[in-house]
C-alpha cells in the first residue's frame, strides 16, 4: 500500500509565559491510501492538536509531515490553502457553518474556493441524501439541529471529494441511525481510495477503524 | 484578492453600524488634526514672512483708533461726515508716508464674468502694488503710476486662478483690461486681525484710484492701511493730522508686536485645539481596538470556516484590511471634500492628514495581523 501520510519525529508543544508542555513528543507514523484510522485518548491528550497539524491547520511542531509525498511545511501561505482545498477534507470539532449562508451555500463553499468551473450540484445532492439533508438544503444553519448541522459539516468536508478526511469527534451530536451513515460513507471514501483519520470517544467508532492509535500510549 | 474583496464588502454591510462610527470618529479626529497643524503652519509662514521682511516689518504700524469705536464695525452705521475724515486721513498719510492697503470691495453685477462668485476683488493702492503685487507677478506686470489714474478701461492684476481663462493684454466685459498674472499659489499675510495667509489666486485687483476715492467704502481706508513710519515724531504727526480734522487719534501697533500680541491671544486657543484633537485621537484609538476586537470575536467562527474551507491567512488578513481601507477611503473623502468646499487648508495640513491616515492604517494592519494569528 503506498503512503498518503508520513509523519516523522513529530512533536508538538504550547509555549506559554516562563516555560512550554510537550503535547506528543517523536511521533513516526505512515497511512497507505484507502486507510480508516482512529485517533482515541482521553480528553487534552493531544488528538486534536495532532488532527489539526495533519489537515494542514497548524504549523507549528517540530519534525516533518508529508501528505502525499509533499512536505507541507515547505508550502508556502497561498500554496498550502489550495492544497488543503484541494487534498483535505477537514470536520472540526465544534461546528462550524456561516450563519448568513444557507446549507447549500455552506457545503459548497470548498468548491468555490477550489474555483471548480463544473459546478457539484450533483455531488451535492449526491451526498445531501446519503447524509439525510436534502431537504435542509435552503434553510440557514440557524434554523437545523445540533446533527443536522454536524451532518452539513460533514457533507461541506466531502465535496471536493479530497484524498484525506481529517474527522475531529465527527460523530459526539449524531443518533446512531446517523453515525451508521457516515462510518459507512467514511468507509467507501476509504474503498475509492481516499483514507480517513477520525478522532473519537465512541468505541462503536473506533471498532470500524482499520487502525486505531491510542495517544495514552503514544505520549 | 476577489475573494478577498468579497469577504471585506460583506463585512463591511454586516458591521455597517460599528463602521459608521469608526468612519465618523476618523473623520472628526483627521479634521481636528488638519485644523491644528494647519494652525501651527500658517504661523511657521508667517514667522518666516515677518523674519525675510523684517526690516520693513519692523518699521510698519497697523492704525487702531483709541475711540471706543475702534476700527471698522460691520454693524455700525457711518455718517457722511466721518467717512470724509477716513478720506482726508488716507491723503495724509498716502502723501508723506509709505502707506500699502488692499482691501476686499463688493463685485459688481458684471464683475461676475469674472467667474462668479468666488471671484474676490481687492482695491490697492500703488505701495501695495509695488511691496506686495510686483515680486508675485507670473507674466505681464503690477501696476503702475498711469493706472492709477481714471480712464474708461480699469487695470486689473489676476490671481493664477484666471490664467487659463485670460491672458496679459486681454479686456473683460469692455471695463477690465488685465495687465498682469500672478504667481500660483501667491499669497500675502495681513496680519491685522489672524496669521491666515491671503491667497491670492482667485483675487482680481484693481487699483485704488484717488480721484475716485470718495466712491469707495472709504470705512475700510484706514483700517487696512499699513504704515511704514520711521520715529515717534511720525506717530505725533498723523495725531496732530487728526486733531486737525477731528478725528480721533491713533495707537500705532507694530506688526512684529502685534504679531507677538496675536500669538499670546491665540496660545489658550491652541492648547484647548491640542487637547481636544489628542482627546479625540485617543478615542479614535479606543473605539478602534474595541470594535475591531468585537468584529473579530464576532466573526471568528466565519473565519475559521474560510480558513477550512480553503482560504489562506494572507486573504482573510487582506479581508479584514480592506474593511478597513475602505473605512479610511470614506473619512479621507469626506475630509477632503470638507476641506475644498469650506476650509481650503495648505498642502502641509493634507500632507499630515495622509501621513496620520498612513499611520493608522498601520496600526489597523498590525491588530488584525495579531487577531488573524489567532486563527
Amino acid at each position: 500500500m503506498s503512503e498518503l501520510i508520513k509523519v516523522a519525529s513529530l512533536t508538538k508543544e504550547y509555549v506559554y509565559k516562563g516555560g512550554s508542555t510537550s503535547v506528543f513528543n517523536n511521533l513516526d507514523i505512515r497511512v497507505g491510501f484507502g486507510s480508516f484510522v482512529g485517533v482515541v485518548g482521553v480528553s487534552g491528550c493531544g488528538k486534536s492538536s495532532f488532527l489539526k497539524i495533519l489537515a494542514g491547520l497548524d504549523l507549528g511542531f517540530k519534525g516533518e509531515y508529508f501528505l502525499n509525498n509533499i512536505n507541507i511545511s515547505t508550502l508556502t501561505n497561498k500554496k498550502l490553502a489550495s492544497f488543503r482545498n484541494e487534498v483535505i477534507g477537514y470536520i472540526p470539532q465544534e461546528i462550524l457553518l456561516i450563519n448568513d449562508m444557507s446549507i447549500a451555500d455552506n457545503i459548497l463553499l470548498p468548491a468555490k474556493y477550489a474555483g471548480l468551473k463544473k459546478s457539484p450540484n450533483d455531488y451535492l445532492w449526491f451526498l445531501a441524501e446519503r447524509l439525510g439533508i436534502k431537504t435542509l438544503l435552503h434553510k440557514k444553519p440557524t434554523e437545523l439541529s445540533g446533527g443536522e448541522r454536524q451532518r452539513a459539516s460533514i457533507a461541506r468536508a466531502l465535496i471536493n471529494r479530497p484524498k484525506l478526511i481529517v474527522a475531529d469527534e465527527p460523530t459526539t451530536s449524531v443518533d446512531d441511525q446517523n453515525i451508521e451513515i457516515i462510518m459507512k460513507l467514511f468507509r467507501e471514501i476509504c474503498v475509492d481510495g481516499g483514507s480517513v483519520i477520525t478522532a473519537t470517544h465512541d468505541a462503536n467508532v473506533s471498532s470500524r477503524c482499520d487502525i486505531v492509535l491510542d495517544f495514552k500510549n503514544i505520549k | 484578492m476577489k475573494i478577498a474583496l468579497m469577504l471585506a464588502i460583506s463585512q463591511l454591510f454586516k458591521n455597517v453600524k460599528i463602521n459608521a462610527i469608526l468612519t465618523l470618529t476618523l473623520f472628526a479626529t483627521s479634521l481636528c488634526l488638519m485644523i491644528v497643524v494647519n494652525y501651527f503652519s500658517d504661523l511657521a509662514r508667517v514667522d518666516l514672512y515677518v523674519n525675510e521682511n523684517k526690516s520693513l516689518y519692523d518699521k510698519t504700524y497697523s492704525m487702531i483708533r483709541t475711540s471706543e469705536l475702534k476700527n471698522y464695525n460691520f454693524s455700525r452705521i457711518y455718517s457722511r461726515e466721518e467717512l470724509e475724515k477716513n478720506v482726508k486721513m488716507h491723503r495724509f498719510i498716502s502723501g508723506n508716508f509709505t502707506n500699502y492697503c488692499a482691501f476686499r470691495r463688493g463685485a459688481n453685477p458684471s464683475d461676475l464674468i469674472f467667474g462668479g462668485d468666488s471671484v474676490e476683488f481687492y482695491y490697492c493702492n500703488e505701495s501695495f502694488s509695488d511691496l506686495i503685487l510686483t515680486g508675485r507677478i507670473m507674466g505681464g506686470r503690477s501696476f503702475e503710476e498711469s493706472d492709477f489714474s481714471a480712464s474708461s478701461l480699469t487695470s486689473a492684476v489676476a490671481g493664477f486662478g484666471f490664467a487659463e481663462k485670460y491672458s496679459v493684454g486681454d479686456v473683460v466685459d469692455n471695463r477690465y483690461l488685465i495687465v498682469g498674472i500672478l504667481k500660483k499659489g501667491a499669497n500675502y499675510f495681513n496680519l491685522q486681525h489672524n496669521y491666515y495667509p491671503i491667497d491670492m489666486d482667485n483675487i482680481v485687483f484693481t487699483p485704488l484710484i484717488p480721484d475716485d476715492i470718495d466712491n469707495v467704502n472709504s470705512a475700510f481706508l484706514i483700517d487696512n492701511a499699513k504704515v511704514v513710519l520711521e520715529s515717534r515724531e511720525d506717530f505725533e504727526s498723523i495725531n496732530n493730522y487728526a486733531d486737525h480734522i477731528s478725528m480721533d487719534r491713533f495707537n500705532f501697533a507694530n506688526q512684529c508686536e502685534l504679531l507677538r500680541l496675536m500669538k499670546s491671544d491665540d496660545r489658550v486657543l491652541v492648547g484647548n485645539e491640542i487637547f481636544f484633537s489628542a482627546t479625540m485621537l485617543l478615542i479614535l484609538l479606543f473605539l478602534t481596538f474595541v470594535f475591531q476586537k468585537l468584529k473579530f470575536w464576532g466573526r471568528m467562527s466565519e473565519l475559521k470556516v474560510h480558513c477550512i474551507c480553503g482560504s489562506s491567512l494572507c486573504n482573510i488578513w487582506l479581508a479584514e484590511f480592506l474593511e478597513i481601507a475602505i473605512i479610511l477611503l470614506l473619512a479621507a473623502s469626506l475630509v477632503f471634500v470638507v476641506n475644498i468646499r469650506f476650509l481650503h487648508m495648505n498642502a502641509v495640513a493634507i500632507a499630515a492628514l495622509i501621513i496620520c491616515l498612513i499611520t493608522y492604517a498601520l496600526f489597523c494592519g498590525l491588530m488584525i495581523y495579531n487577531e488573524v494569528a489567532e486563527i
